[in-house]
């Protein structure tokens, strides 16, 4: 049985989510497969989890949803609003620096030195 | 053809966690609408098993859309700012505001001093006891149900209830009365805070009226803030 969110992926699903959809207006569905292609399906989670995360941010603004007739299904398609855009240049930002700092320690010091064996 | 049993346990578990009824059906249409794309994507799968292996455990997915649920409002990030602190802080500001507009008031009215030994007039008694029951009730009774009805918006009914317990006791601590005209001053109104249980009797309407209130605004104000309602009707689209 998948975890919905493992805790270790907090703010992650949101990150994802902005900068897949900035590409293109997508539906759930699709946004899984999307998640699962881009990340070599590496990243395991529950896939229902994503709408939970959807409505969240959709009720901060970062996303607007519409209903579109999609391939003839009725279907709630997310879209980025500006806002999502500034949130997403933020994160991105913010992500770089972690996984600088992350690598930095795991790779070793400025002594050349690894920080973890 | 979704799988109808995972369906209901869902919803079972959708409304176990009490969230608001148009949250849980746009959830319930979304992984419904998830599972048929499941399906379709591989027909030669137990339909079961697709789903709850795919999409997680009903109780797992309503636990997270509660916790999602929560998240969505400053309130449900920081119930403690905003249901232990806040009552506190915004009840005392509120209170007195209200008594600085009031004192003005009544002193325009009725002056401290110098002492006049007249009777007050019926305009005098008027405003000062409307001052008293003004302090007494007013701020109390509009802050529990605004609480109450953040608690509900975020869906946090514990912190919701904390909070209106605070306010009750608020106004059962601040207390105003009417001193009448003395040698020493005219008719004036006084306050002061009483920890103790002097004059319970004369406090308990003033915290209990909050209480009351914040009973019945649990129950009158739609907790959903789903925006599915506002949703437009669907329209053919271009691209997939």
């Amino acid at each position: 049985m998948k975890k919905t969110n493992p805790d270790f992926l907090n703010g992650v699903p949101e990150l994802l989510i902005l900068r897949l959809l900035d590409e293109r207006p997508m539906h759930g569905y699709d946004l899984v497969q999307a998640i699962r292609e881009a990340s070599g399906a590496k990243l395991d989670f529950g896939e229902g989890c994503v709408y939970p995360v959807l409505h969240r941010m959709e009720e901060h603004k970062l996303l607007v949803a519409k209903r579109l007739v999609v391939n003839g299904r009725n279907r709630i398609v997310y879209q980025l609003t500006k806002q999502g855009c500034k949130k997403l240049a933020g994160s991105l930002e913010t992500w770089k620096q972690v996984v600088a700092a992350v690598n930095a320690v795991l790779e070793g010091g400025s002594d050349g030195r690894p920080a973890l064996a | 053809m979704a799988d109808q049993h995972w369906h209901d346990r869902l919803r079972r578990a959708l409304d176990e966690q009490g969230l608001p009824a148009a949250y849980s059906a746009r959830l319930l249409e979304e992984l419904i609408e998830h599972c048929n794309d499941l399906h379709t994507e591989n027909r030669s799968m137990e339909a079961h098993l697709t789903a709850e292996e795919r999409l997680g455990a009903p109780a797992s997915l309503a636990i997270a859309a509660k916790k999602e649920y929560v998240k969505r409002s400053f309130a449900g990030r920081h119930p403690f700012v905003v249901f232990f602190l806040g009552p506190i802080v915004v009840t005392q500001v509120a209170w007195h505001l209200l008594l600085f507009v009031c004192v003005l008031l009544k002193w325009s009215v009725t002056p401290y001093e110098p002492v006049t030994m007249l009777p007050p007039t019926g305009l005098e008694w008027f405003i000062a006891y409307a001052c008293v029951y003004l302090m007494r009730y007013l701020p109390f009774v509009v802050l529990a149900p605004f609480f109450m009805h953040t608690a509900r918006k975020c869906y946090r009914p514990a912190w919701g209830t904390l909070a209106c317990g605070l306010v009750a006791y608020m106004a059962f601590v601040n207390y105003m009365d009417v001193f009448p005209p003395t040698e020493k001053h005219n008719l004036t109104v006084g306050f002061t805070w009483i920890f103790g249980l002097y004059n319970w009797q004369g406090r308990f309407l003033p915290a209990a009226i909050p209480l009351v209130l914040s009973v019945w605004a649990w129950n009158r104000f739609d907790k959903s803030t789903c925006p599915v309602s506002s949703f437009q009707a669907p329209q053919p689209a271009a691209q997939e």
